[in-house]
């Protein structure tokens, strides 16, 4: 004869089948939120590193050789921008045909990539120190532009 | 129990050990994650916080002297909820420098305060760092080497104090310019190494602000406008087309026309005999006592801090009050004079460095050597660059000549002198090195027959199609 299960065996086996249930329920609502948050935090990251990546790359540097400055009122507008950075370095920022975010230096003879995922930089030249610059990212589910405003120290005595 | 039923609590525990896995793995990855972004912002925060403390201390120091008894001067700023510590140096520059050969001599020429800020996080100490320089004026100082590697500016300007640089820095470059122990630069021997690892850094700029010199001028009066996207080969390839300066060697090929010229012009004294050769140390004069305090005085005067720098204040800091970049202009001014007329090469000679030792070497492939000094050799490097040679070797497709500096003087002008006579000659360890270079002593030892003193020379060598010539010239 065939022995089935026990009245109290079938309550242990539904009660242990509804909390892990719960706890898969629970547990996928969590990793949907938690890879919610992290996405978020990455865009958020991203947006923040590709600010932090150019506002460290102006920061170094101390002359700007391209755009030319502008003539009239109007700022003199490029899709890349060439300067002397800190180390004395002649640089060059742009956007190669993969759309990743180029930084060249002759010296040392080196790319380093800064950012995969970006469709345009355009630098406008407001005057000798300053430049504005705006990037349009192409990684995001909308179009996404990070822009700011820098202005150089003019000059380095020693 | 039954197999049955113990294969279903297997199963559940087994699944309950999954998720628990699954749980903590996620748990540890969103954890790390937000520790390294908070890392991020905190350390822009730390960084800005640091620099703030900078600006404030030094505008405190501005009105007074914060620390009446010594030197350096410490304190704690709060900024925000940050707290940094703040640490200043007031520092004197003295140096030994041999000026024209005749005016050896210490000098101090710029008084100097440096500035640190360290912001400490959970993690990390970020830096800020800030020099406020009073106006060089030199208290021994001559037209020479030295004027340019230093900057002096060879008259005496007015007074004004300003911030010459300014900047963070991240715990990564404190890590790699000095050492784990240094972190927090608490001990004085740590920030005295930062401050000459940045000075250093900007001496090293100075420098290259002259190699780039061309590149720069071409970047600005010819990058041509470009689409949205280029390739990288196209960017290099620019580049390096607008570099032309360091693709041609020009400035070491001056320096080997100029030392072919003094080499064929060289002579020993009259009357000169080996035991006239002598070596003396530099001679160092008074250095004033009250030095320090004038400079403090001068840092809190009435004048201190009221004159604006001038448009052109960086110049200040260079040979003759000019710019690198000028001088590099009237440089190559000056190297189109000399291709008309190479008489014009002392001109450039001069203008360069004033003295030092230097040689060049010269390796022509395919082609035969000059042949009639220093016009030969002109001559040659001319028709190589413009024509493409004019004495090119049968079944040789292109001649070439490639031109390398060999020594490089300017580090030598600390050591002692040898002079002939009363006449300083070449610095002792210039004169070693070119020995050296030459096979005529062995490395190590300075060698004891000065005789060779009285000579410079050349040696030439031609094999198969390869000819090489060293020129060399004693510092003057």
């Amino acid at each position: 004869m065939r022995r089935g299960f026990t009245l109290a065996e079938i309550a242990v086996a539904a009660g242990l089948s509804i909390v892990l249930l719960a706890l898969v329920g629970t547990g996928v609502v969590w990793m949907r939120n938690s890879m919610r948050l992290v996405t978020s935090l990455d865009q958020d990251s991203q947006v923040l590193w590709l600010s932090r990546l150019l506002n460290a790359e102006l920061n170094q540097a101390r002359e700007i050789l391209f755009p030319p400055p502008p003539t009239g009122d109007k700022p003199t507008v490029a899709h890349q921008v060439a300067f002397v950075d800190s180390e004395g370095d002649v640089t060059v920022l742009f956007v190669e045909e993969a759309g990743r975010l180029i930084q060249f230096s002759q010296d040392r003879g080196k790319f380093r990539d800064l950012f995969l995922g970006v469709g345009d930089l355009i630098i406008r030249r407001l005057d000798r120190h300053t430049i504005s610059y705006e990037v349009k990212r192409t990684d995001t589910p909308e179009p996404e532009t990070i822009s700011g405003v820098f202005q150089i120290q003019p000059v380095e005595a020693l | 129990m039954s197999p049955r039923k113990g294969s279903a609590i297997a199963l559940v525990m087994g699944l309950a050990v999954v998720i628990g896995l699954l749980y903590f793995s996620m748990q540890n990855f969103v954890s790390n994650r937000s520790v390294q972004i908070h890392r991020i912002v905190d350390g822009l925060a730390l960084g800005e916080a640091a620099r703030q403390a900078v600006l404030e201390v030094q505008e405190q120091y501005r009105e007074q002297r914060l620390s009446q008894s010594t030197s350096t001067y410490t304190t704690s700023v709060m900024v925000g909820e940050h707290s940094v510590q703040v640490y200043v140096e007031e520092r004197l520059s003295r140096r030994k420098r041999w000026l024209m050969s005749e005016n050896a001599g210490e000098h101090g020429m710029l008084d100097s305060l440096y500035f640190l800020g360290v912001a400490c996080g959970k993690n990390d100490c970020w830096t800020a760092a800030a020099s406020e320089i009073f106006s060089p004026e030199p208290i021994f100082s001559a037209k020479d080497y030295a004027a340019w590697d230093e900057g002096l500016p060879i008259k005496a300007v007015k007074p004004v104090r300003l911030t010459a640089w300014n900047e963070i820095l991240p715990p990564l470059i404190i890590r790699q310019g000095l050492d784990s122990s240094c972190e927090k630069l608490e001990s004085r021997d740590c920030r005295l190494r930062l401050f000459e690892l940045l000075q250093s850094k900007r001496r090293k700029l100075r420098e290259k602000e002259f190699t780039t010199a061309a590149l720069k001028r071409n970047i600005q009066n010819g990058f041509p406008p470009l689409g949205p996207r280029v390739s990288e080969h196209y960017i290099q390839n620019l580049l390096q087309s607008m570099d032309v300066e360091r693709n041609s060697e020009r400035p070491e090929l001056y320096w080997g026309i100029a030392t072919l010229d003094h080499i064929l012009k060289f002579t020993a004294p009259e009357g000169y005999k080996p035991p006239q050769v002598s070596i003396r140390d530099p001679q160092i004069p008074d250095f004033p006592q009250d030095l320090h305090k004038a400079f403090m005085s001068r840092w809190f005067s009435d004048q201190s801090g009221k004159h604006r720098p001038s448009r052109n204040f960086a110049s200040l800091y260079f040979h003759d009050e000019k710019g690198v970049f000028q001088h590099y202009l009237e440089r190559e001014e000056l190297e189109k004079t000399v291709y008309q007329n190479p008489a014009k090469i002392h001109e450039a000679f001069l203008e360069e460095r004033g003295m030092k030792l230097y040689g060049v070497r010269y390796v022509a492939e395919c082609a035969n050597p000059p042949q009639n000094g220093l016009q030969g050799f002109l001559d040659y490097v001319k028709d190589i660059q413009s024509k493409g040679g004019r004495y090119v070797h049968e079944d040789c497709s292109q001649a070439s000549i490639e031109v390398q500096p060999i020594l490089s003087g300017h580090k030598t002008v600390e050591s002692p002198m040898i002079y002939l006579n009363e006449r300083p000659w070449i610095s002792l360890q210039s004169f070693y090195r070119l020995l050296v270079k030459l096979g005529g002593a062995s490395e190590g030892e300075f060698p004891e027959d000065t005789s060779r003193a009285t000579h410079s020379k050349t040696f030439g060598a031609t094999e198969n199609r390869q000819s090489g010539n060293l020129f060399l010239v004693p510092a003057f």
